[in-house]
């Protein structure tokens, strides 16, 4: 990057499954080529002798904001960090973590440890997005390997990678699937999500479940009245569209139409 | 003060997960120990009250990315045994396969990038790459091996998709399973040669409790993660050593002699 020098690197992960941070290990072709364009200094999943306290070029966070120390940690990663470039969904629109954020932590709590355990650090969980500017913002759940490939290289030269304009459903298209709504009637979210996957699940045979966020312009308008033609409620898509970005749809004012009644 | 030492590392580096470790000893005993789990809750068993049962899987699966395959798996069964549904020998074997190739990568990514750095002197896998590139470029082929078996029969390594209630979305071809059992295959030679390098490690010397062995039966006589049974007569053993075990453990924690807690 500058003075042709490799560029200082810091790889993060905040509460989450560590699964963008696997996929960067999972680009085993290119690997060694990453360790020979990049100097790693921080990342305490791959390396030992990490230096947190040094000013970074490029730093990479996955996950969510789910504890007070979440964002501290995200906070020293932004004032240390010339590009910071969240990956993965949870960082991008909050992914699975934030699914239930309608419902108080105490509420979960007392659901999952049976009583208010005051010693737990845990807020709301929110995405990075929300608290400190992002360079760039890559979404998966986990990440696609050539995005995250691409996105390096077009960093190491100074520029941002495009990210897919198009749906889940043009991909789907593209490869000739049949449709899982208009021919099997299932409730898909491809045709308002992220392309960029290459329309992996209903290549499957299994119906998309939004996890790459949504697209730009989802055009939710049509997709409903394409939906009831079919008997499909907009109440079972959103059920299903918002699991991966619901700190959106609460931003919208739209999760009370959907949160369902709880035991 | 006594010949006191403190050993604290305050993010355990190389592991999946966030903890620290604050370890107190005096003199020649260790005399407190402390485990900071700093992960955050995700609270994934509230979150799946009130979803649709084909959703389970999706949402289990991402607990974890290097163990996805094993909460799909498990979800799978539990579902499956809550609504009565019975898949077939070529489901069960094919999961299993499934959950052998996320054990392939899982192990040669904690042996060769995240175990053996130590053991050789690096900080990092990448730093190894330096010394020992044929020896690294192979440890990361067999990782992509076991990836590419999750790919061909999940769909993807981290977080399956391929896999549903009853059975998968698309089976793979059987020319592709040919070809991953021949590349494996292929990779045996190779791996003596690190079965070799690991019979050679220097380990620590570390004072270590007696260890009492439990193993599940195999099914079928192969090496599976489930439907292991365990035959009566073996059970009535392995409950006389789990009782053993329990009695001889509950001594031990007895003992005043620092070993145990104090």
């Amino acid at each position: 990057m500058e003075n042709g020098k490799k560029p200082k690197v810091g790889i993060f992960g905040l509460t989450g499954c560590a699964g963008d941070q696997l996929q960067i290990l999972n680009c085993e072709d290119e690997l060694l080529w990453l360790a020979e364009n990049l100097e790693i200094v921080d990342w305490v999943m791959a390396k030992a002798d990490n230096d947190h306290l040094c000013r970074l070029d490029l730093a990479f966070v996955e996950g969510v904001v789910a504890t007070q120390r979440d964002l501290e940690d995200l906070k020293a990663i932004r004032a240390r960090a010339k590009r910071l470039v969240g990956i993965g969904t949870c960082a991008v629109w909050g992914g699975l973590p934030a699914m239930q954020n309608a419902l108080s932590r105490e509420v979960l709590q007392r659901e999952v440890y049976g009583a208010d355990p005051s010693f737990l650090d845990s807020v709301e969980a929110l995405p990075p997005s929300a608290f400190v500017p992002f360079d760039l913002l890559i979404p998966g759940c986990p990440i696609e390997k050539h995005e995250f490939i691409q996105a390096v290289r077009s960093l190491l030269v100074g520029a941002l990678p495009e990210l897919p304009k198009v749906p889940v459903c043009w991909e789907c298209k593209t490869k000739e699937n049949l449709c899982r709504v208009i021919y099997f009637r299932e409730v898909c979210c491809g045709a308002m999500t992220r392309g960029g996957c290459g329309a992996r699940c209903p290549s499957h045979g299994v119906a998309c479940a939004g996890c790459r966020g949504p697209v730009e312009e989802p055009n939710y308008d049509s997709n409903i009245t394409m939906f009831a033609d079919r008997g499909i409620s907009w109440m079972d898509i959103a059920q299903r569209l918002k699991n991966f970005s619901t700190p959106l749809w609460i931003k919208q004012g739209l999760e009370k139409e959907v949160q369902r009644e709880r035991r | 003060m006594s010949a006191g030492r403190t050993v604290v590392i305050p993010h355990l580096g190389r592991v999946e997960g966030h903890g620290g470790i604050f370890v107190r000893v005096e003199g020649n005993r260790v005399s407190q120990v402390q485990m900071d789990i700093f992960e955050g809750s995700r609270y994934y068993e509230a979150l799946l009250k009130g979803k649709h049962f084909a959703e389970v899987q999706g949402i289990i699966t991402r607990i974890c990315a290097i163990c996805s395959a094993s909460h799909t798996v498990t979800a799978l069964q539990a579902l499956e045994n809550a609504l009565g549904v019975t898949v077939s020998e070529r489901v069960h074997d094919l999961r299993g396969l499934l959950l052998l190739g996320a054990t392939i990568e899982s192990h040669a990514l904690h042996v060769f990038a995240l175990a053996l750095p130590d053991f050789l002197g690096f900080e990092s896998v990448l730093a190894m790459a330096q010394e020992f590139r044929e020896e690294v470029v192979f440890a990361l082929r067999l990782k992509q091996l076991g990836n590419q078996i999750q790919e061909l029969i999940g769909g993807r390594a981290v977080h399956p998709i391929n896999t549903l209630v009853g059975g998968f979305g698309k089976l793979p071809r059987h020319r592709d399973l040919e070809l991953l059992r021949g590349q494996l295959e292929a990779s045996l030679p190779v791996l003596d040669r690190f079965v070799d390098l690991a019979a050679s490690l220097k380990l620590p010397e570390l004072p270590q409790a007696p260890t009492v062995y439990v193993a599940l039966r195999p099914y079928q006589e192969a090496f599976r993660f489930f439907r292991a049974g365990v035959a009566a007569a073996q059970a009535v053993l392995l409950v006389g050593i789990f009782a053993v075990f329990v009695v001889w453990q509950y001594r031990l924690l007895s003992r005043k002699d620092g070993y145990g807690p104090s």
